[in-house]
């Protein structure tokens, strides 16, 4: 493994409705940087929940996530938004594109978010969307791109900040095979020719296919790594 | 990025927000409308009062004091004295001027009290004269002022016939001063044109002429009355030189002149309303409209100077105790008294509003035919004439309250709504108060737009209104720019507090519900 960039360390994270239900227990994991990750689990095994600990969306109740060397435990609210808004990328399953914001100023806006200059944001963009395939649909509105574009427009929004890992959550789930094929392939892509390190959460073997380890889930614990 | 964000979201939910935007512009328009008038009154108020003093500022003389208190700190000389004027009939300041007639100003020490009770009387020398020229000249470049109109009062007597209770017949004296007018000034509203009931008012070729115009409700008083076409004969008292150089009045000769009565006026002051209970016990509820009862004849300024000369006057200024500044614009009167206020500051100048309240509280002649007494001096059965509606700052607050509550309403139905975008927005790495002002934005936008257009509505009315009474363009934008500014900074802050609550409970939204969500 290249040197790491994200480590989780026994992470727990339980439910509490009349019992503790751990969606995550005591999980340890190390993500190497360029390394494609694919974790794979029935429903409910807690692949989902992992990635929002990773992504410090969510906080375990204990167990700590380390990014680039820094601990989410020392981290305030603030810290860890902007640490997500820096350091990682987001793919989610349904997109969640801002409906009336056209593709180009979706990618545009982590990048405004960091107050960079508009010219700047607005060619890293463009640069982002022809990428992707996009470069003639900047100016559509999510409604106009099928869910394939919709996706590929979530991905540029992703690498926007050259994050240090881009997580995905079920990234094809909401796509047709064909589709599917063609967004396996950008990721492939994306990682051999750019170094970009992924954490997919995936049923698709497609995507699993590229991944350079598969992590197995099951209630809430790491069942086995291939 | 997120005041961006927030503007795009305003423009993008102003359909949506349309109650709240309306809310927001009918808060703006009262709260504009009680601003264009809360430095001042409406044109048509307080006319009556107005109309008789000759402007809607009264300035009485430089030793004038309002009150023993009004003194201190002015730096009295030793050698006058504060005297308290007599309510003398003999008076002629007695019943329209209550300011001197429930006061009191500075003369020469060891005058005595009584010696400042007659200005007509023979004591004029002692009441504090105004030098109008000065006057005039100290009020240049005020904006608000157009003119400076002395109050020019002769008092003359006549004799008429009055029959007693008893049926006899008896010869009596009655004071009847007369007030010169202006009549170019007086054909303005409101002048005495307007209050004429019979007859005529004065016209501009009356100047100079024998003619007069008498209160038509001056019986109730007791005085006689004198019907248009009617023929009074005055007798004036003679003006000689007095010590200090200045005209006295010597009531101990006398002249006499025929005037011809040309019309009458009446002075309306309030309407009274009360339940009267009847023999059986029915109720009803009556009415009365109150005027004011005046021994005065209005003649023209020409004629009383004229008269004044030829008795002795030639060369000597006629004295005058009180002055009346015309003020155009009484949409901001207290400015501009303020104003001259500064600029007079051995004066004392007082707004119409004022001056009429203390003219009811020195009881102005108002006689009554049917209002009974328990009515009379209880103001909640009572309405002046011409007194402007007082919403007060309440009114304008309260709405601004029920407003911004509609709007934080509306806030928070329509920010639920984008509960998945704010998520998004978290996950993507914006902090609380990112989201928090982003929707103040929001907010704020959609009240500003709101504001805007009910201030602009107000406005538009109280620009023309303004431009009617000839303000200066410079002076509309300015007070347009000023209460725009109140305007927006009451709406701005009350979006930015009812706005708190939504922003700060979507700021808190976890980003985890975006992907708990799918």
């Amino acid at each position: 493994m290249d040197e790491p960039i994200l480590r989780a360390v026994n992470l727990n994270k339980a439910f509490f409705m009349g019992e503790a239900i751990y969606a995550v227990n005591n999980v340890s994991l190390t993500v190497g940087k360029g390394e494609f990750v694919a974790i794979v689990g029935p429903s409910g095994s807690g692949k989902s929940t992992l990635l929002s600990l990773l992504g410090g969306l969510d906080r375990p109740i204990s167990g700590d996530v380390i990014l680039d060397g820094q601990r989410y435990s020392k981290l305030s609210e603030n810290g860890l938004a902007l640490l997500r808004r820096r350091h990682l990328g987001f793919v989610f399953q349904f997109f969640n594109l801002i409906p009336h914001l056209s593709a180009l100023e979706n990618v545009a806006l982590p990048m405004r978010f960091n107050r960079l200059a508009r010219t700047a944001v607005t060619a890293r963009a463009q640069e982002l969307l022809e990428t992707v395939g996009l470069g003639s649909r900047l100016r559509h509105l999510p409604l106009q791109l099928s869910g394939g574009e919709q996706q590929r427009v979530a991905i540029a929004r992703a690498l926007a900040n050259n994050p240090a890992v881009v997580l995905a959550d079920e990234p094809t789930g909401n796509l047709d095979s064909k589709t599917r094929e063609e967004m396996a392939s950008l990721f492939e892509k994306l990682n051999r020719e750019q170094g970009q390190t992924f954490v997919v959460v995936t049923h698709d073997e497609g995507l699993t296919g590229c991944a350079h380890r598969v992590i197995h889930m099951r209630d809430g614990q790491i069942e086995k790594i291939a | 990025m997120f005041f961006h964000l927030g503007l795009t979201n305003a423009r993008r939910n102003l359909g949506r927000s349309l109650v709240a935007v309306m809310s927001m512009a009918f808060a703006a328009l009262i709260l504009s409308s009680s601003l264009s008038l809360s430095t001042g009154h409406p044109a048509g108020s307080f006319r009556t009062i107005r109309m008789f003093m000759g402007g809607e500022i009264s300035v009485f003389g430089p030793r004038f004091a309002l009150s023993r208190a009004d003194l201190e700190g002015r730096g009295v000389s030793p050698t006058l004295a504060y005297q308290f004027l007599s309510r003398d009939a003999r008076t002629d300041l007695i019943y329209l001027e209550p300011e001197l007639y429930s006061e009191g100003y500075l003369g020469p020490a060891g005058a005595g009290a009584g010696a400042g009770a007659g200005v007509g009387a023979g004591a004029s020398s002692a009441a504090p004269r105004l030098d109008l020229d000065a006057l005039t000249q100290s009020l240049k470049g005020i904006p608000g002022v157009s003119g400076v109109h002395p109050v020019e009062i002769y008092l003359a007597t006549m004799e008429a016939d009055v029959k007693m209770p008893t049926g006899a017949t008896v010869r009596k004296t009655f004071a009847t001063p007369l007030r010169g007018r202006d009549i170019a000034f007086d054909l303005r509203d409101p002048g005495y044109k307007g209050f004429v009931v019979a007859g005529r008012g004065l016209e501009p070729q009356d100047d100079g002429a024998l003619v007069a115009v008498a209160d038509a409700h001056r019986t109730i008083a007791g005085y006689p009355d004198l019907p248009p076409g009617s023929k009074v004969t005055l007798k004036f008292p003679k003006v000689r030189r007095g010590p200090d150089g200045a005209a006295v009045f010597d009531y101990t000769n006398y002249a006499t002149f025929e005037f011809t009565v040309v019309g009458q006026y009446a002075l309306p002051t309030r309407s009274v309303s009360w339940l009267a209970v009847g023999p059986g016990g029915s109720e009803e509820v009556k009415g009365e409209d109150l005027f004011w009862s005046t021994p005065y004849l209005a003649v023209p300024e020409g004629t009383l100077k004229k008269i004044f000369s030829q008795l002795g006057g030639d060369g000597l200024a006629f004295p005058v105790y009180q002055a009346g500044i015309s003020v155009p614009d009484t949409t901001r009167l207290n400015v501009t008294l303020k104003e001259v206020q500064a600029a007079l500051p051995e004066h004392t100048a007082v707004g119409t509003a004022a001056l009429l309240s203390k003219a009811q509280e020195g009881a102005l002649p108002e006689p009554a035919k049917e209002v009974p007494m328990r009515v009379m001096g209880d103001p909640t059965f009572q309405r002046v004439t011409g007194e402007p509606m007082d919403l007060g700052r309440l009114i304008p607050i309260l709405v601004y309250l029920i407003a911004a509550l509609l709007v934080a309403a509306n806030m928070l139905v329509i920010v639920a709504r984008r509960r998945r975008e704010i998520g998004i927005l978290k996950a993507l790495g914006a902090r609380g108060w990112d989201v928090a002002a982003m929707i103040l934005t929001e907010v704020t936008t959609l009240s500003a737009a709101g504001a805007l257009l009910g201030f602009t509505i107000v406005r538009v009315a109280a620009t023309w209104t303004m431009i009617s009474n000839k303000v200066p363009l410079g002076r509309i934008g300015l007070a347009t720019v000023a209460d725009l500014g109140q305007v927006l900074a009451l709406t701005v802050g009350a979006a930015i507090i009812f706005g708190l609550a939504p922003a700060v409970a979507f700021s808190r939204l976890p980003a985890m519900e975006v992907l708990r969500n799918e």
